[in-house]
């Protein structure tokens, strides 16, 4: 029985156990003991190529590759913690003052204030006596008008 | 038909039984050494990155050449392939091998430059040739030897660039798998594991890559047997 080339390809590269290849020697025909030295043959071919040629180059890479790994660690540049500082602190200094610069104009532009509703009051000064109104919002939410009279001696006006 | 052998053909010894020592097959003492190299270099120890970086880098640029063909090239991605290693060593599992993992990392930039460069367009052809059923009658394995022989090779530098203009003639994906395993000396499993494919797709690509080079190198011999005729 002829012995599948799949399994001639796994008995030349050691892939079967070795009671299988041991098994599979046995079976093997004059063609397929030549297509194995013909697998031989190419793989002389190919490995002694690539090895011979590629061995007749010099080789050093560590040399080159010692200088790109310490690259990192040599160039890592220093936190700029000084100008950090210095340049919060210009921020700082700059919002505060306007922050203040803010509220000293509100302070003087602010509206001029004026009686609330809940409670306003007025005085009335007249001749021999004085009062004071007052508005003020009661309980049902109206508002509620109180003049507090406050007598004064004839007296005491005459020395005005 | 195939013929059934005589008991005197029954011990056939298999070349590549003698081929290139598997990187895997140092045992657990070499596994055990190597992950607490990783383990350093996890720790920032440049001296245990440098040891792998040795210990590799040559496997490293073979693999890289035997793709790019460049030596240029290989050099710069082999150096960027440490350097991607050193960066994600971090991320590294340990599940597979360390020499997986870095080969995982090579042949992905080796593919990535080649598409880069606008050479990739031959993988969609070599991938629907790779899904077809290895062993058609169409597709079979050459039991034809090489007219060279293949001991010459080193001595001969043509020969060498003959051999590596074939190879470059075949997909990325393809000459990654047989570079891993005939240069490599990788197994299934772990070319696998370094091509982030099933292991069935490995062995797909590297009976077509394997049947592409027979057929590349026995036009090579008939022109060489022609121009000594010449």
């Amino acid at each position: 029985m002829a012995v599948a080339d799949d399994k001639l390809s796994k008995l030349f590269d050691n892939e079967l156990t070795s009671d299988e290849a041991e098994a599979l020697r046995q079976e093997l025909s004059v063609e397929e003991q030549a297509k194995l030295a013909a697998l031989s043959d190419l793989h002389l071919a190919v490995h002694d190529a690539v090895e011979t040629e590629a061995a007749s180059h010099e080789l050093d890479l560590w040399s080159q590759l010692e200088a790109k790994l310490a690259l990192p660690s040599t160039v890592v540049p220093e936190a700029p913690v000084i100008p950090l500082r210095r340049k919060l602190l210009l921020r700082t200094t700059a919002v505060v003052s306007a922050l203040a610069l803010a509220a000293s104009l509100l302070f003087v532009l602010r509206p001029a204030t004026s009686p609330g509703s809940s409670c306003d009051v007025e005085e009335l000064e007249v001749i021999g006596s004085g009062a004071t109104v007052l508005q003020v919002a009661d309980d049902r939410g109206n508002d509620t008008t109180l003049i507090w009279f406050d007598h004064q001696e004839e007296d005491e006006w005459e020395s005005l | 038909m195939a013929q059934t052998s005589d008991s005197s053909a029954k011990v056939i010894p298999l070349p590549h039984q003698a081929g290139p020592a598997k990187v895997g097959d140092a045992g657990d003492e070499h596994r055990r050494a190597e992950a607490e190299l990783v383990e350093r270099c996890r720790q920032g120890d440049q001296r245990a990155f440098r040891t792998l970086v040795e210990r590799y880098q040559r496997k490293v640029f073979s693999l890289a050449f035997g793709l790019l063909k460049d030596p240029d090239e290989a050099r710069d991605i082999s150096q960027e392939a440490f350097l991607k290693a050193h960066r994600h060593i971090g991320s590294f599992q340990g599940t597979a091998s360390f020499y997986t993992w870095l080969y995982r990392i090579t042949v992905n930039l080796c593919i990535d430059r080649k598409r880069k460069v606008g050479r990739g367009s031959e993988v969609e052809l070599d991938e629907r040739l790779s899904h077809r059923q290895v062993g058609s009658p169409a597709d079979v394995l050459s039991a034809q030897k090489l007219s060279f022989n293949p001991q010459r090779v080193a001595q001969s530098s043509e020969l060498r660039h003959r051999i590596l203009e074939a190879l470059a003639q075949l997909s990325e994906q393809h000459r990654a798998v047989l570079v891993l395993r005939e240069v490599e000396g990788l197994s299934y499993k772990e070319i696998a594991d370094s091509m982030d494919c099933p292991e069935g797709t490995v062995m797909s690509r590297l009976f077509h890559a394997r049947r592409q080079m027979q057929q590349l190198l026995s036009d090579f011999a008939e022109d060489a047997e022609q121009e000594g005729a010449e």
